[in-house]
């Protein structure tokens, strides 16, 4: 039996050796062979020919010959069918190699077995070596755990955290008051978003080309129509083109710019295949501010906020709006809040964000596109966030996002923002209609409809009992705000883009051609001047203090009543 | 006879396997239509390959308990460490290049760790299974499922040619690394980040024939390495083999050298490669007495200690790991971005800005996963700490031993220790009419 065992042993041991000597000699051929194949399969690339490339280079000339083409269509054939091949001898190569080397492997441990002793034991055996090895290991234990701590720790110390202030709350900061919101120009038509200005008396009379009344004049690096926002001694406005997206800062008392911070550069991919109105552009939406931080959007989603010195606080892309004007909707600022009205063609939505941190307070969705501006006015009891769309307008809690009611009463793209005055609100479009509605505690009542002189772009105001509009087309309406009467027309030889802003009891109404209509706020056309800037002008002046604030096509003004 | 009828049915099952391989691909259809060479070619219908056949998931947990059951036989009951190649070299076949390394038991810790704290995670049963037969097996029968059934530790099995002896101090040392290993995998996976024992695996770019150059090399090394080292992965990184080892060390019918007796002829002395035989002691600590307690006493005081420094340092540590998630690196990426730090974008950040998502919602995101990573930290290093705790004062303490024996915790129950002792030369009475008488024993 035993001798039977030693015979089968010497058989196997025998085979084994042959398969290791045939296997290693196989695999190095095939390895020979992979390398060999590896190298041409790198020299023959088919999207690279040469002289596949100057086939198609000599068809370029002449393009009728079909003959050429035959060529072309036969090296083309050529050069892939090679390297599908070489493709192929590659994968099968690797197959063969895998095989050839297990079988070696499996034959080498055959013979490593066979020919494998015993170890025998050295030496006498000391039944005290367990302790002095585990000694020497426990030392080397010791200092493995110190090393892993010591990397730790030092690791621990040069991380640092990219997003520790990404989202921080800034709790140091006091909050201003509504009466500091009431006497700056924080957003867009000023205090609520409703344009009427908090401000006794403005001027009435200022002429550019003499620099009467005419603080200062800067000239804006980029253009624009989003309109001027102001907190204390500084003015803040956003322009773009080419590519280029920046925030300017100016000094409120003499026009010199500040900071300018660029928001893109041009390897920027957001403004890359961004189509938008010319009417529109790319920067329509106008800035807010909360005094100590400054907010941006533009029409590539992107929203920034830098504080009163030009540096960047936080930063969002909302996606690239859905919108085929373009995003003209602009920012809003309650409290600690800011509210983005993100109406699009897809995933519109209203969003509230932490002034501090840009942290989403709550989002909204909504189902509509539009290019209007949010307002939140006092309704009585309560602060209400109201939103227009093409076909709807939305009153939500500013607080919560939740909505208070919601009423189908427009049609169209719609541009303006509504008007509000002591419980009535005004909304309207062009092509569409004006409806008063009567704000109650979770409903609005329509109370009247208006249609004909509606305006596009310019949002409407209103007073106690009238409410004013200007129109693309250059007529401006006064309507009785109790019974919906169209109580005076007046016709002006531009039309308006920029929204009247009540001053007390007067009217500032800007054309585009840069003429400033100022008329009483009364039952009848009572004109007080017309002041010419001559310069176009689609933004919508702000009021601070005694100071009216106007951004032209090229040039931001400051018109105070010099003595 | 009954040993060799069995390899030759392996071997004939082995062939099958192989051809029915070749012959599936084939009949493979490819995924995508070849170019259109010219005018003629018929474009074949294109058609996405099926799910995977619910009888796989099925064949391979009823393969994995039949494997594990055979060599759990063939080593306790049998000792052959012929049948217990054989059996590795299938599932190298099997589970290695057929089944491409996948499931694994080794990776599926990181599942059922993921399912235990994700809730979405769903866990299919074939993983739990791989994650606990090999377990229950140990838990009995010692570390059979390495011993033949894991691709990975047959892998390195196989190429294990002229293993040098690891010395004691350094075994010791590089086997801190499973536990860390094991640690990491669990917290990664547990938060969601990434399954970093597939990811690094150094085998399974061998068993799919496929992988970026680096990753090959990775393979390679650790195959080379494993031609001079004992199963160099099992030893000192497998983080499977910790939970076995635990499992294996409460096990009462584990392999032993002697299938009778020990005589202490020291012949198996040197006969395990990995390490893993206790030599006889007779409990004497070569010095003081109150030296040996005091030090004991010490790390029984610094344990606590350890547990909560390495906690507190592995929580600190939170930023650097959570990285890892591909969430914190996007809003890093994005962050840096829009500061204007960096030049070039990343197909996240550029993906990201295109989904239109709030940045402070990712940001908010990636900072919730980063407290997840400091409470993972405090866990980790609390478990670490705990570790080299009881590490040290494992080591700091010495068993009387009177006779060689297994240890149960690294042993991989490989069936090699069999042949060096003289007593199972008598049990296979390869040694006709001899016998062994039992020694003195001395404690």
């Amino acid at each position: 039996m035993f001798k039977k065992l030693q015979i089968e042993s010497q058989q196997t041991y025998s085979i084994a050796k042959g398969v290791a000597i045939v296997s290693a000699f196989f695999a190095f051929v095939v390895c020979i062979l992979l390398i060999t194949n590896y190298l041409q399969t790198k020299a023959v690339d088919p999207i690279n020919n040469t002289a596949l490339s100057t086939l198609l280079n000599q068809l370029e000339k002449d393009q009728q010959n079909e003959t050429l083409r035959e060529q072309i269509r036969a090296v083309d054939l050529l050069s892939r069918k090679a390297y599908f091949v070489n493709q192929w001898q590659l994968k099968t190569g690797a197959y063969l190699l895998l095989g050839s080397v297990v079988l070696l492997l499996i034959a080498l441990r055959i013979i490593h077995d066979f020919k494998a002793e015993l170890p025998l034991p050295e030496g006498e055996l000391d039944k005290s070596e367990a302790w002095i090895m585990s000694s020497k290991a426990r030392q080397y234990v010791v200092g493995m755990g110190v090393f892993l701590l010591g990397t730790a720790f030092i690791f621990a110390l040069l991380s640092y955290n990219e997003l520790k202030d990404a989202n921080a709350d800034d709790v140091a900061f006091n909050l201003p008051t509504q009466e500091d919101f009431q006497n700056n120009w924080a957003n867009f038509r000023g205090y609520q978003g409703i344009g009427v200005a908090n401000v006794e008396k403005a001027p009435t009379f200022w002429d550019v080309e003499s620099g009467q009344n005419i603080k200062w004049k800067s000239a804006i690096p980029l253009p624009g129509f989003n309109s001027p926002i102001i907190w204390e001694d500084k003015i803040f406005i956003s322009g773009g083109a080419n590519a280029q997206l920046a925030v300017f800062c100016y000094n409120a008392e003499t026009g010199a710019l500040l900071w300018q911070q660029q928001v893109t550069d041009q390897n920027d991919e957001s403004l890359k295949g961004l189509r938008v109105d010319r009417d529109t552009g790319i920067t329509a939406p106008t800035m807010a501010t909360n005094g100590r931080y400054v907010f941006a959007i533009f029409a590539n989603g992107k929203l920034v906020s830098y504080d009163f010195e030009g540096n960047l606080v936080w930063s969002q892309n909302l996606g690239k709006p859905d919108n085929h004007y373009g995003h003209s909707s602009s920012l809003l600022i309650y409290e600690n809040t800011l509210y983005v009205q993100l109406d699009q063609n897809s995933n519109s939505r209203l969003l509230a964000l932490d002034v501090m941190s840009g942290n989403t307070v709550w989002r909204v969705n909504r189902n509509k596109i539009s290019w209007s501006s949010p307002i939140c006015v006092n309704t009585g009891s309560r602060m209400e966030l109201i939103l227009t769309n093409t076909s709807s307008v939305d009153s939500y809690d500013p607080k919560t996002g939740v909505k208070y009611w919601t009423i189908d009463c427009l049609e169209g793209e719609h541009g303006p923002s509504p008007a509000y005055n002591n419980g009535l609100l005004f909304v309207a479009n062009e092509y569409s209609q004006g409806t008063a509605l009567k704000i109650s505690e979770n409903s609005a009542e329509p109370l009247w409809e208006y249609y004909d002189e509606l305006p596009d772009g310019s949002s409407p105001v209103a007073t106690d009992e009238y409410i004013f509009m200007a129109t693309g087309y250059g007529s401006f309406v006064c309507l009785d705000i109790k019974t919906g009467d169209e109580l005076w027309l007046q016709e002006f030889d531009a039309g308006f883009y920029a929204s009247p802003i009540l001053v007390n009891n007067t009217i500032y109404a800007l054309d585009k051609k840069g003429s400033m209509h100022i008329f009483e706020a009364a039952n009848e056309f009572k004109s007080i001047n017309d002041c010419v800037l001559n310069e176009k002008t689609f933004s919508t002046p702000a009021f601070v203090g005694n100071r009216i604030y106007i951004r032209g096509d090229k040039n931001l003004y400051c018109v105070e009543t010099l003595e | 006879m009954r040993e060799s009828l069995f390899i030759k049915i392996f071997l004939i099952c082995l062939t099958c396997l192989f051809v029915a391989g070749v012959m599936s691909d084939s009949f493979a259809q490819d995924r995508f239509p070849r170019p259109e060479f010219d005018s003629e070619y018929q474009k074949p219908h294109t058609h996405a390959p099926g799910p995977q056949a619910k009888f796989f998931e099925i064949f391979d947990i009823f393969l994995l308990a039949t494997l594990l059951g055979l060599t759990s036989y063939f080593v306790l009951k049998k000792r052959s460490r012929r049948a217990v190649f054989w059996i590795s070299i299938f599932s190298l076949g099997y589970f290695g290049f057929y089944r491409e390394g996948c499931v694994c038991a080794v990776g599926s810790l990181q599942n059922v760790s993921a399912a235990l704290f994700l809730p979405s995670y769903v866990l299919p049963i074939g993983v739990i299974a791989f994650f606990i037969l090999p377990l229950a097996f140990a838990l009995f029968f010692g570390r059979t499922f390495c011993a033949s059934v894991c691709p990975l530790g047959c892998m390195q099995d196989v190429v294990m040619l002229k293993p040098v002896k690891v010395p004691h101090w350094l075994s010791e040392v590089l086997g801190v690394l499973p536990y860390l290993y094991l640690g990491f995998a669990v917290l990664f996976a547990t938060t969601g980040s990434a399954f970093i024992i597939c990811r690094y695996d150094p085998f399974v770019s061998i068993f799919r024939l496929s992988n970026d150059f680096g990753t090959i090399l990775y393979s390679a090394g650790f195959v080379g390495l494993s031609v001079f080292v004992a199963r160099p992965y099992c030893r000192f990184l497998c983080p499977y083999g910790v939970l076995l080892g635990w499992m294996s060390s409460l096990s009462k019918k584990h392999a032993s050298i002697t299938p009778d007796y020990c005589t202490q002829c020291r012949l198996c002395e040197g006969s395990c490669d990995f390490g893993s035989i206790h030599k006889p002691s007779n409990g004497r600590i070569p010095e003081r007495k109150a030296k040996s307690v005091k030090r004991l006493a010490t790390l029984f005081i610094l344990a606590p200690v350890m547990i909560i420094v390495s906690g507190w340092a592995v929580s600190n540590l939170d930023v650097l790991l959570s990285r890892m998630h591909p969430t914190v690196r996007t809003a890093e990426q994005v962050k840096l971005e829009d500061a204007g730090l960096v030049n070039q974008t990343t197909l996240e950040s550029r993906t990201f800005r295109r989904m239109g998502t709030e940045t402070s919602a990712l940001y908010s995101e990636a900072q919730a996963i980063q407290k997840k990573f400091h409470t993972g930290g405090w866990f980790l290093g609390g478990f670490l700490g705990l570790f080299f705790a009881t590490k040290l004062i494992r080591l700091s303490v010495l068993r009387p031993r009177i006779d060689y024996e297994i240890n149960q915790t690294s042993c991989f129950s490989c069936a090699r220790c069999f042949m060096s002792c003289p007593n199972e030369h008598i049990r296979l009475e390869t040694l006709k009419g001899a016998s062994l008488e039992p020694v003195e024993r001395v404690s």
